[in-house]
């Protein structure tokens, strides 16, 4: 078991390092800088704030003169040693090195100063890659954009992550003792009333989705009723109705699992040889059938905590709660890029260690499974 | 072979099983039933191994259940020592379990394959209170020794097993608790011919030595032949004859046993086949909707007009010890093989 | 600033102001539940700012709550009057319009009890136009001479700006052109001054509640994080007797239902620009005096790609605005008190300068048609497949359909829709890869120029690829111009050429819709949405 821990966790190790990889230039690779906004930026202030974040450096003059052509544009992959600028007295200024043009700063009849900006170019993604990835091995995953740099993706991340976690186990403990126990009775009870009406309520669970669900619960309980707050996660009581919205979605999965599983498992052969043995019918659910019932549900466990863990981008946006999970749709939707490595991080760390944990798990629920 | 007491162990009366079909999900109606036991009537004496043989889906493994209330009859009775079983609440027949016992077809999917076989072994006697925690251990290193096992092997799980070893351990199990009356449903069935052997003999030992009395249910009749004292012989829910092992398989009576035995007797496998093909001449009837009459009247090559009209009753057959139920067994002529051969 | 897609510009409360703005709608119907707090601490809804540093705020959520913590040499007004004094207790303007000189007064503050001084300013406008600042809001300090060259980078040396302390009270601003609304200008949050020393100790952290000193008429209590920030009256700020509010707290939400709910509830006292469409239907029908539409400053357009087929064509660039009714989708789809567009800018400036804006084409259909068919294309055969881009949101592909069957109708032209997620339509936009594509623009400050520029052949934002010597010539004359009706004249020669050319299709007048509790006072509509904490009080 020690020598299976440890051989998955390294591979862990690399299955987020190629995700970090992957996102990391998919990210790039999504049309629109970070910086794109419906106002344009002006090519000075845009180079500033790229050059700021480290993704390109400035050109300079190495001497004074009137510019009279503007040899490249933006855009432009510039090589080695290729001019850029003309100057009056016939000779020209030239790119240090290679790379994409991110904007030039001068145009024509301008007069440089030796040492003046004259354009910007981006930082080759290869070397950009290298960077980051060498302060991503000291949990160091910079500043972001969305903050203009005033908070790092660490704070950022460090003071909304509990508070989705908070949540997340809320509702996987609501989702696991209120789900597992209604499979239960209903597999025990095929066709009987108790298992078509906790299926066809799980059933609408599964179908509302939390996008309803959230809403109506607020109306009913927040508002009709005024017995919970309507938002926010200041108060024990804000914090119920969030837990119960995200929780009885997965109950709803759990219940419908279990409910699979109990069916499997009471047909099985071993389940008669149990009331053979004169068992009483408690001991054989619980001793005998329990275990078999809850592994498609414990398989799902995985991913379930992962997702809940990290909160739930619906949920959190009904209830107004501070929570990580905005950041994995706002992040992307605005290319801020350091936030996106933050918590692509996070949510896969998550699942990696919450798989492993599963699997562990699994070991203990049924002998058949070995891991060495 | 022991000699029958005249108060059987097991006394069914006129049994009858039948299982609803249903069709829908929400709102189920039931379209039909299948009669699994058809008024059946059968005696076990202790001591004695009552083999019971009939084609799968004949009513032979229900038949096994109902008697230990694994499944509960439609109608009719079963006593076991003059009690109905039927009419006992669950925890006295929790207490009955102790006396009445099962091995099972498949000792694949008979253990559980989450627990050790020292915790299966060791569950039903703590549930029966015939073992302390501390005698507990003891009392499974002496069963597995029983029926051939290693005491370390009750730390192991079943999958770590045979097929063989996994019966015995099912063996085990049923003997934790001191049964007088085993059922034994089909326990050599998926193993191999060898393993099958050694497998009987286990059980003629156990018999032997602990004075248990077997109902023994198998699909042919050379394997129950060895280890029977009587063999009752099922189809389509229904007894159609019973008597003393030798008797029954040297001289059968009925139709159906006679073209049972026929493929058997074989010891070419490919005869056998073809044989059976013309012994037995197309499938068994649907049990949802048996024939009218003698249910096997169908494929009998004796069969007459009238053997649609009445079913026949099992019928003792003067100076033997065998019940049959045919109406023309006066015109089953026990040495006309050829007759069965057109 | 343009039309950010669903995300939600912001403004702050101010006070009655004598002359009433001219509100769209305004109920008489008083719900229930409208009991002024006994704490005194007004509460509002916002999207929630990552950041509180005057010299890098470009988004409007922070700007909301940073107006009131930070005052600039001048503030804006209760309503649309022109700006009142800040810092500054006065300013001169020398005649050429050039240079500015402010007065401070003495007695301004900061939190930490020194006093506000002339170099605080300096510090800051320098702090803001250092390339390592890297602040998006740089290009509003452009107006100064000087200090374009210092943000990109061209000049280390600040003295080269300028902006001179000519003592601690005295602060001399000159400018590169005169820019009769500099004394608006300066009272964005872009020019407040910030406290050195405190960023000199505290780095980025500097805007944390148990860091930052202010000189505003609110401090910072509380910063959670994406859940609220608080706020309480600053007893140090010099007007302090005249701010009645206690505190204000700014709630986060990011969904509209959620403030509406916390509103209904009492919760909130002020849902600023997050009114879900479905319920403005049902607050006009109920006739809620709580409920407000205000005219903003800001427009909504079409953008036609001129270097591209057909719209290289000024004909059928005409045919296309006067062949959508922007009247009914106006009235009959957005129904929010918007009004249709004939030219790009919004009509509130007569009161404030006297500008009257030059009309272009109204709709028309049959003129439509025959300059289409004049152009080439009778019936619209002939045309190349014609895309709208927008970007992704509900709102957009109704009104996109709308036009794409008002098209149908009127020139027989089938449009195709594409909508994109938002930085991929920023990116295909600022490509100028499309046709025909939504737009819009808010003012900066109050004039016209903050519209016209949009459309310099130059400009960041000018996404329809307008080039036009005149139009830029006529740019060039109104930046140099300050006396009032000649500048008011070209300003609407330009707009004349705007008309003319079409370069977009000028859709509606923008409208804020929002409700605000009825015991809120000293709250009155504001073109720009800027609405100031020190002006509001309950009753």
């Amino acid at each position: 078991m020690g020598r299976f821990v440890v051989r998955r966790l390294l591979s862990a190790v690399l299955v987020i390092w190629v995700i970090v990889t992957l996102s990391f230039f998919l990210m790039r690779a999504a049309p629109g800088g970070p910086f794109d906004a419906d106002r344009r930026l002006h090519p000075t202030v845009e180079a500033n704030l790229w050059v700021t974040y480290g993704m390109a450096d400035m050109i300079r003059s190495h001497k004074a003169g009137r510019v009279t052509d503007v040899l490249i544009q933006k855009g432009d992959t510039v090589s080695s040693h290729q001019p850029i600028l003309r100057l009056d007295d016939g000779t020209t200024i030239s790119s240090p090195r290679s790379g994409e043009c991110l904007s030039i700063l001068v145009t024509t009849q301008d007069l440089v100063k030796p040492d003046q900006n004259v354009a910007a170019l981006k930082t080759p993604l290869v070397q950009q890659y290298l960077t980051a990835m060498a302060s991503y091995l000291s949990l160091d995953f910079g500043v972001t954009f969305s903050s203009e740099g005033q908070r790092t993706v660490f704070e950022t991340i460090a003071q909304t992550a509990p508070i989705s976690m908070e949540l997340g186990i809320y509702a996987m403990l609501i989702a696991l003792f209120l789900g597992i126990p209604t499979g239960l009775v209903a597999g025990l009870r095929p066709n009987s009333w108790v298992d078509y009406t906790s299926m066809s309520m799980a059933m609408t669970g599964v179908s509302l989705s939390e996008i309803v669900l959230g809403p109506m619960l607020i109306l009913v309980f927040a508002v009709h009723l005024g017995w919970f707050e309507l938002s926010g996660w200041a108060t024990p009581s804000a914090k119920i109705l969030p837990a119960l919205t995200l929780g009885l979605i997965y109950a709803a999965y759990f219940a419908r699992l279990t409910r699979g599983g109990m069916l499997d498992v009471i047909r099985q052969d071993y389940i008669r040889t149990a009331r053979a043995k004169g068992l009483p019918e408690s001991t054989i659910v619980v001793r005998h059938a329990l275990r078999g019932a809850i592994l498609p549900s414990v398989t799902f466990l995985g991913p379930a905590l992962a997702g809940t863990l990290t909160g739930s981008v619906v949920v959190e946006r009904i209830y107004n709660i501070p929570g990580v999970s905005e950041f994995f749709v706002s992040g992307a939707l605005n290319r801020d890029y350091p936030l996106v490595m933050g918590v692509v991080v996070l949510y896969s760390g998550l699942l990696v260690v919450m798989n492993l944990l599963v699997d562990i798990g699994y070991a203990f629920l049924d002998p058949r499974v070995k891991y060495d | 072979m022991t000699a029958l007491s005249h108060d059987p162990l097991i006394k069914i009366r006129d049994l009858t099983k039948v299982f609803p079909i249903r069709r829908g999900v929400l709102f189920t109606t039931t379209v039909g039933s299948v009669r699994a036991l058809d008024g059946v009537d059968l005696e076990i004496y202790s001591g004695e191994t009552l083999g019971l043989v009939g084609e799968s889906g004949c009513g032979k493994s229900t038949c096994g259940r109902v008697i230990l209330q694994l499944q509960k009859q439609t109608s009719g009775s079963v006593t076991y020592r003059g009690i109905e079983l039927i009419q006992q609440s669950r925890s006295q027949l929790r207490q009955l379990r102790r006396e009445l016992q099962i091995i099972f077809q498949d000792p694949y999917a008979s253990l559980n394959p989450r627990m050790t076989v020292g915790q299966i072994i060791s569950e039903p006697l703590t549930t029966h209170g015939l073992a302390t925690r501390w005698d507990k251990r003891q009392k499974v290193t002496t069963l597995l020794e029983r029926v051939g096992l290693l005491p370390r092997h009750a730390d192991r799980y079943p999958h770590e097993f045979s097929g063989g070893q996994r019966q015995r351990i099912g063996i085990a199990r049923a003997l934790a608790v001191q049964p007088k009356f085993l059922v034994c449903d089909e326990p050599i069935s998926a193993l191999d011919v060898s393993i099958a052997a050694q497998i009987i003999n286990l059980l003629r030992e156990l018999q032997r030595d602990l004075g248990l009395t077997y109902l023994f249910i198998a699909h042919d009749l050379a394997a129950v032949r060895q280890l029977s004292t009587r063999i009752a012989v099922m189809y389509l829910g229904r007894v159609v004859e019973v008597g003393l092992a030798d008797e029954v398989c040297s001289r059968p009576r009925h139709p159906y046993t006679r073209a049972l035995l026929a493929a058997v007797l074989d010891l070419d496998p490919t005869v056998a086949r073809t044989k059976k093909h013309v012994l037995l001449q197309g499938d068994v009837p649907s049990p949802m909707n048996p024939p009218s009459g003698c249910s096997f009247r169908t494929r009998c090559p004796w069969a007459v007009a009238s053997c649609a009209i009445t079913r026949p009753k099992l019928q003792h057959i003067p100076n033997e010890n065998r019940w049959v139920a045919c109406d023309r067994i006066d015109a089953v002529d026990p040495s006309s093989e050829s007759r069965l051969l057109m | 600033m343009v039309l950010s897609p669903p995300t939600v510009s912001s403004s702050i409360p101010t006070t009655t102001s004598p002359t009433p703005a001219s509100a769209v709608f305004r109920g008489t119907v008083v719900p229930p539940n409208q009991k002024a707090p006994a704490d005194n601490v007004f509460v509002f809804v916002e999207a929630g700012p990552e950041f509180l540093d005057p010299n890098k705020i470009s988004e409007s959520s922070g700007n909301q709550i940073a107006m009131n913590l930070f005052e600039p040499l001048l503030n804006y007004a209760r309503g649309n009057g022109p700006p009142v004094p800040g810092v500054a207790a006065k300013y001169e303007v020398s005649p050429d319009g050039l240079t500015y000189t402010f007065h401070l007064r003495k007695n301004a503050l900061w939190s930490n009890g020194r006093t506000v001084t002339a170099q605080d300013f300096v510090y800051s406008w320098e702090r803001g136009l250092r390339p390592a600042t890297a602040s998006r809001n740089a290009q509003l300090l452009w107006y100064i001479r000087g200090a374009k060259a210092y943000n990109q980078g061209q000049s280390t040396d600040f003295s080269t700006v300028g902006v001179v302390a000519q003592d601690d009270f005295t602060l001399t601003v000159e400018l590169e052109t005169p820019t009769p609304f500099f004394p608006h200008l300066v009272c964005y949050i872009a020019y407040a001054p910030v406290p050195r020393e405190t960023i000199e100790i505290y780095n980025e952290n500097w805007t944390r509640p148990e860091n930052m000193v202010v000189n505003g008429p609110f401090q910072l209590t509380e910063w959670a994080f994406r859940d609220r920030i608080v706020m309480k009256k600053n007893d140090r700020y010099w007007d302090a007797e005249n701010v009645r509010l206690a505190g204000a707290v700014a709630l986060h939400t990011e969904n509209e239902n959620t403030a509406f709910q916390l509103y209904e509830s009492g919760t909130v006292h002020w849902t600023p620009a997050v009114v879900p469409a479905e319920k403005i239907p049902i607050l006009m029908r109920d006739g809620r005096a709580d409920f407000h539409i205000d005219p903003l400053m800001c427009v909504s357009y079409y953008l036609l790609r001129m270097d591209q087929s057909p719209f290289d064509n000024p004909a059928v660039r005409r045919a296309f605005n006067m062949a959508i009714d922007k009247k009914r989708i106006v009235d009959h789809v957005l129904r929010s008190g918007q009004s249709p567009a004939r030219n790009l800018v919004p009509p509130m400036f007569e009161p404030i300068s006297g500008y009257v804006p030059a009309q272009g084409d109204d709709y028309d259909p049959e003129r439509a048609r025959k300059l289409l068919a004049e152009a080439g294309y009778p019936n619209g055969t002939g045309l190349p497949a014609i895309e709208m881009v927008f970007n992704t949101f509900e709102g957009n592909r109704l009104i996109g359909e709308l036009v794409q069957r008002n098209l149908k109708e009127t020139l027989g032209i089938e449009i195709t829709l594409i909508n994109m997620e938002w930085k991929s339509l920023l990116q295909t936009l600022q490509r100028g890869d499309f046709h025909f594509g939504r737009g819009g623009w808010c003012a900066d400050y109050p004039d016209p120029m903050t519209f016209l520029e949009v459309f310099d052949s130059r400009g960041e934002s000018n996404y329809a690829g307008y080039k036009s010597a005149e139009y830029d010539a006529l740019l060039a004359q109104i930046r140099k111009t300050a006396h009032v009706t000649a500048r008011n004249d070209l300003i609407q020669k330009a707009e004349k050429l705007l008309n003319h050319d079409v370069p977009m299709v000028p859709f509606y007048f923008y409208t804020r819709s929002y409700l605000l509790k009825s015991f809120v006072r000293g709250f009155e509509p504001q073109y720009q949405d800027h609405h100031l904490l020190k002006y509001i009080y309950f009753e």
